[in-house]
């Protein structure tokens, strides 16, 4: 099971960190969290990938409905610190393009 | 039809219909349609069954469902039958009352001391028996406890018999959707492809569930031929209701390509995102997808890659090229664009597409798709063989994701 931390940077963003792997049983907890920190007004969120040690399509899925609730908010959602697991899917998909990486948490905004 | 009618059945509606002589009755079709006649004896319903021996410590219980004038268990415990006369049975009496019956002590009553099973082995005395009914209200069948003594049933008990027929009830109505969706997909299957000159074809789909959200389709308009291998986020029933629409959308839009009202195959994907991409935002899901048209004659394959990244060209030196594209899966973004890429297939390499559930399964493909896909075509001897080694591993192992692998092989010449 994948552990989602929440936080709050000190420049206003919200930082998601879902440890472990990301899939089917765990991508709805990270919409979830990504959806709570907008509807409380923190729509510049980035999602920290790097304790992440697996992604599935669900869990793509769940990275590409918080950036699509952060756009409609006005934010946007970017991703730090993948994995090589989760480099590589991304890269495969293409979804880097919507998604691009960035090397750390403080670099994402 | 009944010499001997049960108690009250002749002053209650004959709901079951079964009256009628010619034609299936409503229970009939219902119960064909759930695919429980004609079917060894089911175990799926045995839990239920276990549970109400348990819960009055009764030495029989059954699940039964009657079709007209045969009764058939499909759970029985504690006795050993599969069938028999529905005439035979209390059972038919819940039927034909559709409502409970509770027979205290059978000998005490004239219209079941006559039962076989009263009358003889195994002396039945007591019975409590609910109706289990589909979902449109018809009576299908009974769950029931049997006593070889007398017995009281309290109104309790009769609250909680009802119980067990509703979780009955549930098993049925779920488990016919399991097989009617897995019954469905199967006949989404393409069809056999007809042989083409010059080439050798397989291509397979292993779902980790009952259905699948990974799609194959194949198609041929002229002397052109239509593939694709398409996978949907997620997986299970969900996840092949919305593949189901995507392949449609494909299908109906390349088959412009065939008469000649589209000319670009990105186009065409375009044109069929437009069908699709509302459900697939409603649903928060994307498919990644290898769509492909090839002209056999020429060997030349127009393709588009749409975040799909797993197509490899194993050449005849055993080296390999994994197609690369820049596009996104659908259902992404509204206003995304797809290229059409060229591929030539010479005679004697290989084309082999799969869905990322293949990286579970396959030795090393984690780390180097290309490598693993051309080892194992190294290993196979042609199209046939490359799917049926990736249908044994993975049926060997428990996998998280559905795996399909499509193959073609241009033929070198002899």
């Amino acid at each position: 099971m994948t552990d989602i931390q929440v936080t709050h940077s000190d420049h206003g963003l919200g930082v998601v960190t879902p440890a472990g792997r990301l899939t089917m049983v765990s991508a709805r907890a990270l919409t979830e969290a990504v959806a709570s920190l907008v509807d409380q007004g923190t729509s510049r969120v980035v999602v920290d990938l790097g304790e992440t040690t697996f992604i599935d399509s669900s869990g793509l899925g769940a990275l590409v409905a918080g950036l699509k609730r952060c756009r409609q908010a006005g934010g946007d959602l970017r991703i730090a610190r993948p994995t090589a697991q989760v480099t590589a899917v991304l890269a495969m998909t293409n979804l880097d393009k919507v998604l691009t990486p960035r090397a750390s948490v403080d670099e994402a905004f | 039809m009944h010499d001997t009618p049960p108690i009250a059945a002749s002053d209650v509606l004959d709901v079951s219909g079964d009256s009628v002589d010619t034609g299936p009755t409503a229970a009939t079709i219902s119960l064909a349609a759930l695919g429980l006649l004609d079917e060894p004896v089911q175990s799926r319903f045995d839990r239920y069954a276990e549970l109400a021996r348990t819960i009055w410590g009764a030495p029989i219980s059954t699940v039964t469902m009657i079709d007209r004038d045969r009764a058939y268990f499909t759970s029985c415990l504690g006795l050993d039958l599969t069938d028999m006369a529905a005439d035979a049975t209390f059972c038919s009496s819940v039927v034909h009352a559709a409502a409970p019956v509770v027979v205290p002590d059978a000998l005490e009553d004239a219209a079941y001391r006559a039962l076989p099973a009263v009358a003889g082995e195994p002396y039945i005395r007591f019975y409590a028996g609910h109706p289990v009914r589909d979902r449109w209200g018809t009576v299908l069948g009974t769950i029931c406890i049997y006593d070889v003594r007398p017995r009281t049933f309290s109104e309790h008990d009769a609250a909680v018999l009802a119980q067990l027929a509703t979780c009955v009830e549930d098993e049925l109505d779920a488990s016919s959707d399991r097989d009617l969706a897995e019954r469905v997909q199967q006949a989404l299957q393409p069809q056999r492809v007809p042989p083409v000159a010059g080439y050798s074809f397989a291509a397979r789909t292993v779902a980790t569930g009952l259905v699948a959200g990974d799609a194959l389709d194949h198609a041929t308009w002229g002397t052109g031929h239509y593939l694709l291998l398409a996978d949907v986020m997620g997986k299970g029933t969900a996840a092949a209701i919305l593949m189901a629409s995507v392949r449609t959308a494909l299908r109906a839009r390349v088959a412009d390509l065939a008469t000649g009202s589209a000319d670009d195959l990105g186009q065409v994907v375009m044109s069929a995102r437009d069908l699709v991409q509302h459900d697939l935002e409603a649903a928060g899901s994307f498919v990644t997808a290898f769509v492909a048209w090839a002209d056999p004659v020429e060997g030349r394959v127009r393709y588009v890659d749409a975040g799909h990244g797993l197509s490899v060209v194993v050449h005849r030196d055993g080296r390999w090229t994994t197609l690369r594209s820049d596009d996104l899966p659908l259902g992404i973004d509204a206003h995304a664009g797809w290229t059409e890429q060229t591929l030539e297939l010479a005679a004697g390499e290989t084309f082999v597409c799969f869905s990322d559930g293949l990286l579970d399964v396959l030795p090393d493909a984690e780390s180097d798709p290309g490598r693993a896909v051309a080892d194992l075509v190294a290993r196979s001897a042609g199209p046939e063989d490359v799917v049926r080694r990736v249908g044994d591993l993975a049926l060997a192992v428990p996998t998280r994701d559905d795996v399909t692998v499509l193959v073609v092989q241009r033929e070198a010449p002899s």
